[in-house]
């Protein structure tokens, strides 16, 4: 009888044996998977590299702050704003490393198992957290970097800018692409069922 | 058993034949594992393409292959 409600089939049909990659496409995807580990290594490390050596001047102008509103930039100060920094850059440098997966199964010839799905996804989610993290990273930073200039000259910076929303709407797209290859390996999988 | 209800009798007509599964899954152009769940029903389904080959092979139609039993669903 044929039984509907039987275990997936073994691995000779179903869509996790993979397909042919060629050559040059696996390397693609095998450098992009090294990329991404390196760039979520990179953000964190440069973010702090930047707040342990950034000028104060050159702080005052990115920030869009009056150079007397910002205090004493000493050392305890400026390992604060890294770590406020950081708020935005870690869910992305998680994203980053979860991808990985998913270039790594792309090279293997494996584009709809669950792993690389998976990961994905959680590139979306990375990136989405690291655009709401943003603006708010960057108020405490304003405050925090403020927090001991002369009374009336303190700042609270509200941030939302083009490059956000842009950001906001690749991890959409992201998350959007994520689903669709869901719903594609669920078909592949139940396709592999037929003979 | 909770299958919908259709036998396959693939290893019937085959031993009436006396015909070898790796001659007809090498026919058909499938793996002789993938002729094996076949036989055995493990498969959701089974392509009109691969029903036609194993038809064509056997010299049988597809009722010779496939039976439905009314009271194997309900059981």
């Amino acid at each position: 009888m044929i039984d509907t409600k039987a275990p997936p089939m073994d691995t000779l049909f179903s869509p996790v044996a993979g397909i042919a990659v060629d050559g040059r496409t696996a390397l693609l995807f095998r450098v992009l998977a090294v990329a991404a580990t390196a760039l979520a290594a990179l953000l964190p490390l440069g973010m702090i590299g930047h707040w342990l050596t950034v000028a104060p001047d050159d702080l005052a102008q990115a920030m869009r702050m009056a150079p007397t509103a910002l205090g004493d930039l000493n050392a305890p100060l400026r390992l604060g704003a890294a770590g406020l920094s950081l708020l935005a850059v870690l869910p992305l440098s998680w994203g980053l490393v979860r991808v990985r997966a998913c270039f790594t199964e792309f090279a293997q010839g494996r584009p709809f198992v669950a792993r690389g799905i998976a990961g994905l996804r959680d590139f979306a989610i990375g990136m989405g957290l690291s655009v709401v993290a943003k603006p708010v990273s960057a108020m405490l930073l304003s405050i925090l970097l403020s927090w001991n200039a002369p009374a009336g000259q303190r700042q609270l910076i509200i941030q939302f800018d083009s490059d956000t929303l842009i950001m906001a709407l690749f991890a959409a797209t992201i998350a959007a692409l994520g689903w669709a290859m869901q719903k594609a390996a669920a078909i592949a999988e139940e396709n592999s069922q037929f003979v | 058993m909770t299958g919908v209800g259709i036998k396959v009798n693939l290893a019937v007509m085959l031993a009436r034949r006396n015909v070898k599964s790796k001659d007809l899954a090498e026919y058909i152009g499938i793996t002789e594992a993938n002729l094996s769940l076949l036989k055995g029903g493990k498969v959701k389904g089974i392509r009109f393409d691969t029903l036609d080959a194993i038809c064509r092979f056997l010299e049988c139609q597809p009722g010779d292959i496939l039976e439905h039993e009314a009271d194997a669903a309900d059981v």
